[in-house]
Formats: structure tokens, C-alpha cells, sequence
């Protein structure tokens, strides 16, 4: 009995925290699926937001029943992003509700100007902002990206986030979420975050991402091309169905499809610096061929040759171009640092990781390509050692 | 507390489990060790033989005395007045534990969960269930905390598999990285949040089996779970950890598994329950206490009495004594582990042999 009247005590205290104090929170609120976040016109400090939201009463029902304007982007301007956001309930006349929002965009030029910190952090201090929000940045303006319709989703945000996810699987974009851009805002590394575009004009339009915004400590840095991004991501070992068209001459056409990455990261120290192996391992398959016959040994070999070589030259270029070009460690090697020789970083901690722009970096790619329903051993292997021209 | 009331050794395991990982789930790094991450991990196994070191005076006095109680036998030891001393010391203590579960609830209601509801009601509802639970005496709470210890079990494991894909390695340094202090820090800084320590002498008339070995048994598995969660934590957050104010709960809301997108609920409402238990318990102490002071009829006026206490004092005190506490909180609860934990069991143990010496003389 007594047992029973502390179990009862306990549900009656769970039901009471999560409960709605007001009784009209779903028309008093508008429940915001994306944001968007641009500078104002002839203001250097100002935010104007774009606000994806869902009206909730036109989509319930099934989804044949919902009404086509089911979302509106609204748009408001403050001193930040918080005071916009005030700002867009005066406009509305209903509070915005962001525990679902799923994406938060941020126009190019406006990540330029400004820094992530200063940009994001209403949304990591905020109880409702959610750790799992995708960010990206738009090429053009985040409104622009933001009012593309969707006709797979009645949720257009989800649109991103499902381009992001299957861009990741396929080597075209890295995924950053907020908990990204929390976790680097302790120093640990830095953040790349993907770029995507609005193209074509109507119902011609679609989103493309097209590159990868780097950030040294929260500020725009550069930017890597689709290569340097398919690098990032081996780093990652993220790609699962991440295609390379590999031309074979008179063989013919292969495409190879990474199924699996795997990478190690091993430093050792070299005077005042230090030296990276790169070794990264690669699982593929054969997706298909210009001239469809059985493969011999020989020209498996070669192909798998030619793979490590071109996964060898993504990750080069990763490096060089995220690394040091930018000055960006989103690849978080001095933490490998820290964590293998952490005397090196320790002793002169003012200078990192500015000093990662002239380490060492040797990248030693193994590929494996398997025919449909046959393992292989790991027989390719590509291995060079290159000195950033700095240090040459 | 009724002699007649024993608990097995398994359900004084899972009271003090309960008590403690209520702590532990909304610790916050404020103030505390600047080596917040990997040392930790190790900090948490070194409590081990910290907690087993502090319990010999108690274990000392145990077999002196032959399972007698720190207050009962305060009362014996040190005649009325002195036992009647321990008593409102006891007493008081356990109405500060329940006083800074009430401050930490408020604290945890406002930043993670909305603070637009109104704070008096949900603290009046929370202090009026934990003193009826406490009226339901010992047994009754110590089943509901092996019920509560089996699910947060769960919970942790389920949470912890369930963010693993997106731990990252290098979120872990060598927990040697900066030198073996920030471990032994860590350490240090971990025990006085222990405070169930300084009960068990109360407890241990209770316990029907041996209770030193169910002691021993608590120390490894609260170890065990401090450093899942402490790994939970690092592998998901990282240095991130040491900036935000639960990061337990920060971690736990990056889990979404399938159709679970807010684990966090999840792990509110099991803190919920075992905070429940923690301070029905510590309330249930104070209650037994009272009675030993006062009268054994006068329950509910002891429970209005506390009750209103604790809500007064969490209401009037919540913003200001939960800024104090970051500066403050650690050698107070220092000095009063020192105080419960090894300066009375020494005392009562010491004076029951000088007092053996004496009749031993005499004779």
C-alpha cells in the first residue's frame, strides 16, 4: 500500500513538471522549423531573421488533407538575433516556439562578418534549442535558402537536413549540427559547416551544396571545394555510398563506391614540430563499369590503385586546404597532439595551432575493391609524404 | 524508526545508490576542479578506497557496539543531553540535505525545464509528497529505491549505448595530462557530495545482514556508474562539459534514437523519482530523530514542522543560496563529512572504551 501511494506520488509529481501551464500554447505559439540568420541592410550590427514555421492547424489531419501553405517564412530584424526574434512576436502576435526546429542557416556574408559564437548562442542557451538543429550556411541569403519549397516534404527544413544526411553518406557535404558548434566553442577543434545553394529559378529550383565553410575559434576562414570536402569526410570516416568515377583508359569507366572508411591519425615529434601519419583504409565496391565482363586480378589491382590514389589526393587536399590554407583544425589534430605528445603542445600552448600550417603530413591510403559476393585483402597501397610548401 | 523495521543488505545498497546518483546526475563542474574530463574518470575509482577509508571509524564502531546506532548510542555513551545533542545534529543535517534537494530541484527546474510554472506550487506539491512518503517509514523507501536503482540502471545503460556512435575519441586526453592532481582534486571534490556517508551510522541498527560488506558493495558499483556517467559526459561533450551547468543532462539531450528524440524527459522524470526517494529518505531520518528527541506519538507535527522548514527556507533562500553554495558548499559539506563520518563514530567508540577501562578498573 504504501509502496503503491509513493508510486502514485511519483506520477503525479512527473505529470505536473512537463505540463502545459496555458491551455492554447498550439495557436498562441508558431512552431518554428528553421531559421535563417542575415545581416540588415545598411547596418553593420543588426540581424535580420528569417523564421520557417508550421502552422499546426492546416497540417493536421493525413497529409493528403493538409493545405499547401502549411508553412510561411516570416522575416524580422533586430539588434541580435534574440532581439529579432522579440521582435517577430510583435510582428505575429504568437510567441516562436523552436523546440522543433531543425535547421539554422546563416548567409555567407553574414558568417563573414560576424562569429558563430556571437551568431548561435541564443540558440545554445536557450532550454528549447535543440543540440541536433543542423547548420548550414547559404551561399546567397539565408531567406533565400529558407523560402524553397519542397515537394517531397511537407516540412521544407527537412529537406535540408535529409540533404545533409545523405551528403554525408555520399561524400558531398559534412554534417555539422549545434552540439558541433558547442563542443568547438571549448577550443577542442574547429568547425566546418557545409554550404548549400539555392538553384534554378520556380519549380525548376533545388538546393545543392557546394562547398564547406571553415571557421578558425568561430570566425570565417575559407572555404573548401567538393574535393577538400570528401576528404574531410574520409577523415571522418563518414562516407557509406560515396562514389569515384575512376577512368581506366582503354578498360574502360569504373565507378568504385566506398562503403566502408577507416582512419588513424599517428603524430611523432620532429624537433619543435610535429609529424602526422594519415593512414586511411578503404572498403569498396564496384557499382558499375562502361564494359560489364569479369574483373581479372590484374585490373582489380589497378583499380584499386587508382582509388587509394584519388581518396590519397581528397585527403591532401583536405588538409591543405582546411589545414594550412585556413588555419582551420576541424580534423582536431591537436588534440591528437594533446593526446599522443601532449609535452609538445604544453610547452609552447600560445603557438598552436597556428603551428599546424607548418607540420608534416604523410597520408598512406589502403583500398580494397571487392566484386559483388567476393572479399579481398587489402592490396593497394598508396603512401607519400608531403611537406606544406611553406615549409619546403 | 521502529526497531521492528529491518531492510535487507541489497535494499541498504540501492537506498544509498539512489541518494547518491540523485546528486550526481545534476552535479554541476561550477567551482569545481579545473580537470573536468578524463582525470575524472579516474577521480571516480579512487573514491573507492577514499569511502572505504572513511568507513573504518564507523566499521570500528560497529563491532564495538554490536550494530548499535550512532544516536542510540549517543544517548547511552554520552547520557541525554549529549545524545540529545546528536539527535538535532542528525536532525538538522538531514533537514540541510533535504533543504539543498529542494534548492537543487528549483535550480534544475528553472534552467532545463520551463520556468514560466509556478515555483511555490511545484515546491509545496514536492515537499508535502516527500514527508508523506517519509511517514511511510524505511521499508517503504527502501523498495521504492531498488525499483528506482533497477530502472536508472537501465536508463544509464540505455543513454550510454545510445550516444556512443557520436562520442569521439579525442574528447579523451591521457587522464595524466596535467599530472596527477587534478585527480586527486576530483576526488576530494567528489566526497563531500557523498553525504550519504555521514547517515550510515544511523542506518546501521536497521539492516538485517552485514551491512560493511553491503557498504563495500556500494562504494565499487557507485564507482562503476559514476565512471559510466562521467564517460557519457566526456565522450559527448568533452571540454564543452566544464562550461555548461548539468552536463549530464546537456549530454543526454544529443541522444535520439529512432523514434526516442528526447531522452532527456526520459532521464528527467528517473531523477525525479530517485531525488523523490533521496529526500523522503533523509526526511524519514530526520523524522526518526525527532521522535527520539520528543515524543513518538507527534509524527505529523514533526512532519509539518520539517516540512514547513524546508519550504520556507527553499523558497526564501532559492537564488541566493544556490549562488552562495558554489563558493561556500564545498568546505562546509567538508567539514561536516569530517564531522558525522569519523569525528563522532571515534568519539562514541573511544568513550564506550574508556568507559570499558573504567568498569574493567573498577572491578
Amino acid at each position: 500500500m504504501k509502496v503503491w501511494a509513493i508510486l502514485i506520488a511519483l506520477a503525479l509529481g512527473m505529470a505536473m513538471v512537463p505540463s502545459c501551464k496555458e491551455k492554447s500554447q498550439v495557436s498562441s505559439r508558431v512552431i518554428v522549423t528553421a531559421v535563417g540568420i542575415d545581416g540588415t541592410e545598411g547596418s553593420a550590427e543588426g540581424v535580420r531573421l528569417a523564421v520557417q514555421t508550421v502552422e499546426p492547424l492546416l497540417t493536421s489531419g493525413s497529409l493528403t488533407e493538409q493545405k499547401e501553405n502549411a508553412t510561411a517564412v516570416y522575416e524580422a530584424e533586430g539588434e541580435t538575433v534574440a532581439d529579432a526574434l522579440n521582435s517577430f512576436v510583435s510582428l505575429t502576435g504568437r510567441s516562436a516556439f523552436i523546440l522543433h526546429n531543425r535547421v539554422i542557416a546563416i548567409g555567407l556574408e553574414q558568417a563573414k562578418s560576424g562569429t558563430l559564437a556571437s551568431l548561435t548562442d541564443y540558440f545554445i542557451r536557450s532550454r528549447e534549442g535543440r543540440p541536433l538543429a543542423d547548420v548550414v550556411i547559404s551561399r546567397t541569403t539565408a531567406a533565400d535558402l529558407l523560402s524553397q519549397k519542397s515537394t517531397a516534404f511537407t516540412i521544407p527544413s527537412e529537406q535540408i537536413s535529409m540533404l545533409l544526411q545523405e551528403g554525408r553518406r555520399r561524400g558531398t557535404a559534412v554534417r555539422t549540427r549545434l552540439l558541433d558548434l558547442e563542443r568547438a566553442s571549448s577550443g577542442m577543434y574547429d568547425v566546418a559547416i557545409p554550404i548549400v545553394e539555392a538553384m534554378g529559378e520556380g519549380e525548376e529550383s533545388r538546393l545543392c551544396v557546394t562547398g564547406t565553410a571553415l571557421f578558425r575559434g568561430g570566425t570565417y576562414v575559407g572555404e573548401a571545394d567538393p574535393a577538400a570536402t570528401r576528404g574531410l569526410l574520409l577523415l571522418q570516416e563518414a562516407p557509406e555510398a560515396c562514389p569515384y568515377v575512376l577512368d581506366r583508359g582503354e578498360e574502360g569507366c569504373f565507378t568504385a563506391e566506398i562503403e566502408k572508411a577507416s582512419c588513424s591519425i599517428r603524430v611523432e615529434q620532429e624537433g619543435e614540430r610535429a609529424h602526422f601519419y594519415i593512414t586511411t583504409g578503404i572498403r569498396a565496391a564496384i557499382a558499375d563499369e562502361s564494359r560489364p565482363r569479369r574483373l581479372t586480378e590484374e585490373m582489380r589491382q589497378g583499380l584499386e590503385k587508382a582509388l587509394a590514389e584519388e581518396v590519397q589526393a581528397d585527403i591532401r587536399r583536405a588538409v591543405d586546404q582546411s589545414v594550412i590554407r585556413c588555419g582551420c583544425d576541424a580534423i582536431g589534430l591537436q588534440r591528437r597532439i594533446m593526446q599522443q605528445i601532449p609535452s609538445l603542445v604544453k610547452e609552447g600552448s600560445d603557438r598552436w595551432p597556428e603551428e599546424l600550417r607548418s607540420c608534416s603530413y604523410e597520408i598512406e591510403v589502403k583500398a580494397e575493391i571487392a566484386q559483388f559476393g567476393e572479399e579481398a585483402e587489402l592490396s593497394a597501397l598508396v603512401g607519400s609524404g608531403f611537406t606544406p610548401p611553406a615549409c619546403r | 524508526m521502529n526497531k521492528n523495521t529491518q531492510i535487507s543488505v541489497s535494499q541498504f545498497v540501492c537506498l544509498l545508490l539512489a541518494s547518491r546518483l540523485a546528486t550526481a546526475m545534476t552535479a554541476s563542474p561550477a567551482g569545481g576542479p579545473a580537470g573536468f574530463g578524463s582525470s575524472m574518470l579516474v577521480s571516480m575509482a579512487l573514491q573507492i578506497p577514499f569511502l572505504l577509508l572513511l568507513f573504518l571509524p564507523l566499521w570500528w564502531f560497529s563491532r564495538r557496539t554490536g550494530r548499535s546506532g550512532t544516536v542510540d548510542d549517543a544517548y547511552v555513551l554520552l547520557g541525554k543531553p549529549g545524545g540529545a545533542a546528536v539527535a538535532v545534529l542528525y536532525g538538522l543535517l538531514c533537514l540541510m540535505i533535504v533543504h539543498a534537494d529542494l534548492l537543487r530541484f528549483q535550480a534544475f527546474v528553472s534552467v532545463a525545464l520551463s520556468p514560466d510554472m509556478s515555483r511555490t506550487v511545484l515546491c509545496a506539491a514536492l515537499v508535502i509528497g516527500v514527508f508523506f512518503a517519509a511517514s511511510c517509514g524505511l521499508q517503504a523507501i527502501a523498495r521504492a529505491a531498488g525499483v528506482a536503482v533497477v530502472v536508472l540502471l537501465a536508463v544509464f545503460l540505455f543513454t550510454f549505448f545510445s550516444l556512443l556512435p557520436d562520442m569521439k575519441g579525442i574528447h579523451f586526453l591521457s587522464p595524466l595530462y596535467d599530472g596527477a592532481y587534478p585527480i586527486l582534486e576530483g576526488a576530494l571534490y567528489e566526497l563531500p557530495r557523498t553525504m550519504e556517508l555521514a547517515v550510515v551510522g544511523m542506518l546501521l541498527p536497521y539492516v538485517r545482514g552485514n551491512s560493511s560488506k553491503g557498504y563495500a558493495v556500494w562504494t565499487v558499483v557507485l564507482a562503476a556508474v559514476l565512471i559510466l556517467m562521467q564517460a557519457t559526459v566526456t565522450g559527448e561533450l568533452g571540454d564543452f562539459a566544464a562550461q555548461v551547468r548539468f552536463p549530464y543532462y546537456t549530454a543526454v539531450t544529443a541522444a535520439d534514437v529512432g523514434i526516442i528524440q528526447r531522452m532527456d524527459l526520459m532521464v528527467i522524470a528517473v531523477w525525479l523519482m530517485v531525488l523523490f526517494i533521496k529526500m523522503a529518505f533523509y526526511a524519514m531520518l530526520y523524522m526518526s530523530c525527532a521522535q527520539r528527541l520528543f515524543s513518538k506519538k507527534r509524527k505529523l507535527l514533526y512532519a509539518f514542522a520539517g516540512g514547513g522548514a524546508v519550504l520556507l527556507s527553499g523558497l526564501l533562500l532559492a537564488g541566493t543560496a544556490s549562488r552562495a553554495a558554489q563558493e561556500t558548499a564545498f568546505p562546509f559539506y567538508f567539514i561536516i563529512t569530517g564531522l558525522f563520518v569519523v569525528a563522532l563514530p571515534l568519539l562514541l567508540t573511544l568513550t564506550d572504551l574508556l568507559r570499558e577501562r573504567r568498569a574493567l578498573r573498577a572491578r
